[in-house]
């Protein structure tokens, strides 16, 4: 029988699961016996330390961490001399993940690896480039919220029924999701989040606040590596619960919990205000929403509670291990999206009750060529032809026309935006190619039909189709896409 | 002088008022306004080049002579290029000004109420007008500094806390997504300062 995985890439931690014969989603612990594996990498001379060994080190030089938000950017690490890119060091955790799976439960048939819903097309892409690099040879990608509201609707045995929240803040990044949950049908009704908040600017605002108090007391510059990040963050997680002292040369600093709440509330309240916007986009008020569902390490802190209470008008709700519900999910994911003839009896039981109803996660459309009557001249926009949460499977299809005589080519690109815009700046373009050879010696205004199609597993298929003579140019668009 | 060019002149006088704004008249706007005219002299016969460069460049001079002097006001040199005709002339002079307004790296409360006032006269909307600025900002070459987002929502005194509010989550909404869906790694990092800044200022509305 299939093996199917679920992989949590965290910013800060990340964790592997697998759904196992009897239709349940548990944690694969690492090599060294932790359920969590800190998403560090150590040069260490002539070997790589992945994990808890790497994590001790962070802070020191040849140690990288909190590189998935530099995923899909142009950022490079320099260790002895060579060079890193963020996918090269995703590759790593993804490697020793793996490894500890294939240990546990043999050959791996399907894997699900999440991402932020606001994650970048290309940072997409690249985990998708990490894991093949890590051997993992069938992967698909599923947002994080997503992922931890299926395994809210599993884990509650198939109880719930209404609309609720997902509020996901972990180590790099924000998520939420409004879905509605039917039995163990999940339908995601809208997604954002923000793609640069999460725990690891609380331990960088505790970092500044003790620099600042050590200053004060000395005059002198408190080192990085005399209070680390790693060090920050386990005082973080103790004031989530009362005032800690810090002790530095010989001298406590206290913080209270009070102090650290204000110093993170300007950061908490983005969160307020992307979920308003996630609410109204899903069309529902905060009244219309049942729970709302907690998930990240994050979400421990009193003041971000407390903020989620004030955005949905109700305490939220935290039941399970907040820390591995995206990653349980994700098997659970792995199971539904792989293929049934690999399930066991008891894992199609389960499975088959399960049904998940994604959106598409952003705008996607063409850049296009526009006479702006005002400016009176040809411009470039973005024309948006599948608007963000689009109910999958669907399909549109746009017409556009060539706008020169003699024209025997036309070019083809396909944008991603989280906006409805037609500026062409506000879009990233995801696919370049062109249309052509067309024949030679028609007018302007030839016919251009451009038709966007994704299916339920979110893959997305593009036609640029000349009408006249029905010359094609179609993509498949699986491997810049989430799935 | 055709009406073309004297509608470049004005533009030019108009872009330097905005230049002029915060007091000083910095390099960096200095080579956009030259870049500019350079854009229009382009593609012209070498003689026409010269004799219409010279004759921008001596409007500039006249300009900052005349800026100096608090003899150049904005309605009159709006109102005049409204009379010439086409309201490419009016997107013309607005875009210079906000290329202008950016290219320091920062956005200036006088420089962003004198937009506004240049963007009324000229029956420009506030819809085109965001949509140009958005543009300029995201074209700038590094991550903005001192900007006044207030007064780039248009939030004055008079404003409730609710309507205050919705323009910044609106607003919010807009960078939020951009930090990652826009098109340069720049552009991102742009976004995320016009994120935070938004985000800091806006909750004092909330």
């Amino acid at each position: 029988m299939g093996a199917f995985i679920g992989i949590d890439l965290g910013t800060t931690y990340s964790l592997i699961t697998h759904f196992d014969d009897s239709g349940r989603p548990k944690i694969i612990e690492d090599e060294e016996s932790n359920k969590m594996t800190p998403s560090c990498v150590w040069f260490n001379e002539n070997s790589i330390e992945v994990g808890k060994e790497a994590r001790i080190q962070l802070g020191f030089p040849g140690v990288a961490g909190r590189f998935k938000r530099e995923m899909g950017t142009d950022y490079i690490f320099n260790f002895d001399g060579n060079q890193y890119t963020p996918t090269d060091l995703s590759s790593e955790i993804l490697k020793k993940l793996y490894k500890s799976a294939i240990i546990k439960i043999g050959k791996v048939s399907e894997a699900v690896i999440t991402v932020p819903a606001n994650f970048s097309s290309e940072a997409r892409v690249e985990t998708k480039k990490a894991a093949k690099l890590a051997g993992i040879e069938t992967v698909m990608l599923a947002d994080e919220p997503t992922a931890a509201a299926l395994y809210y609707a599993f884990e509650k045995g198939g109880s719930l029924n209404g609309n609720y929240a997902v509020y996901d803040l972990g180590g790099g990044t924000f998520d939420i999701s409004i879905v509605n949950i039917k039995e163990f049908e999940v339908k995601v009704l809208s997604t954002d989040g923000i793609a640069r908040l999460g725990g690891d600017d609380f331990d960088q605002i505790l970092q500044d606040i003790v620099k600042k108090k050590y200053h004060e007391a000395t005059s002198e510059e408190l080192e990085e590596e005399d209070f680390t990040k790693t060090e920050a963050e386990e005082y973080k997680k103790s004031l989530s619960k009362r005032d800690v002292q810090i002790r530095l040369n010989k001298k406590n600093y206290l913080v209270t919990k009070e102090e650290f709440s204000e110093a993170i509330s300007s950061s908490v309240k983005k969160t307020e205000r992307v979920c308003k916007s996630a609410l109204a986009e899903s069309g529902l008020k905060s009244s219309d929403l049942k729970e709302v569902f907690l998930v990240g390490g994050s979400t421990r802190i009193p003041s971000v509670q407390e903020a989620v209470k004030n955005v949905f008008n109700m305490p939220p709700t935290s039941t399970i291990n907040v820390d591995e519900a995206v990653a349980l999910g994700a098997s659970i994911y792995a199971s539904k999206k792989g293929d049934p003839a690999k399930l066991t009896d008891d894992q199609l039981d389960k499975i088959n009750k399960i049904k998940v109803q994604d959106v598409t996660p952003r705008y996607f459309g063409i850049i296009a060529e526009e006479y702006d009557s005002k400016r009176r001249k040809k411009i470039l926009i973005n024309s948006n032809i599948i608007p963000k949460n689009t109910k999958r499977p669907c399909a549109d299809t746009k017409s556009y026309f060539t706008t020169e005589d003699d024209q025997t080519g036309v070019s083809c690109e396909i944008t991603s935006s989280m906006i409805d815009s037609t500026a062409t700046e506000m879009a990233t373009i995801v696919w370049k190619g062109s249309l052509g050879p067309l024949p030679k010696g028609r007018t302007k205004g030839q016919q251009i039909d451009v038709m966007f199609k994704f299916d339920t597993d979110g893959i997305m298929f593009a036609s640029f189709i000349d009408v006249s003579t029905g010359i094609k140019k179609s993509i498949k668009l699986s491997d810049i896409e989430e799935n | 002088m055709t009406n073309l060019d004297k509608a470049n002149e004005l533009i030019v006088k108009i872009a330097l008022l905005i230049a002029f704004c915060d007091d000083e008249f910095h390099d960096s706007e200095s080579k956009i306004i030259k870049n500019w005219i350079e854009k229009k002299t382009k593609g012209l016969t070498e003689q026409n080049r010269t004799k219409l460069k010279n004759s921008y460049e001596i409007a500039l001079e006249k300009s900052i002579k005349s800026i100096k002097s608090n003899d150049s006001n904005i309605t009159d040199l709006c109102l005049e290029l409204l009379s010439l005709g086409p309201q490419i002339y009016s997107f013309d002079a607005l875009e210079l000004s906000i290329e202008i307004m950016t290219a320091d790296n920062l956005i200036h409360p006088n420089e962003v109420k004198l937009i506004y006032q240049l963007a009324k006269i000229l029956k420009i909307s506030n819809k085109d007008v965001v949509e140009i600025i958005d543009k300029s900002i995201l074209g700038m070459s590094q991550i903005p500094k001192n900007i006044d987002v207030e007064g780039l929502l248009k939030i004055d005194p008079t404003v409730s806390n609710i309507e205050a509010d919705k323009a910044f989550q609106k607003t919010f909404v807009k960078w939020n997504h951009l930090t990652t869906s826009a098109s340069t790694d720049i552009q991102r990092k742009i976004s995320q300062k016009m994120l935070d800044v938004t985000s800091d200022v806006g909750d004092k509305y909330t």
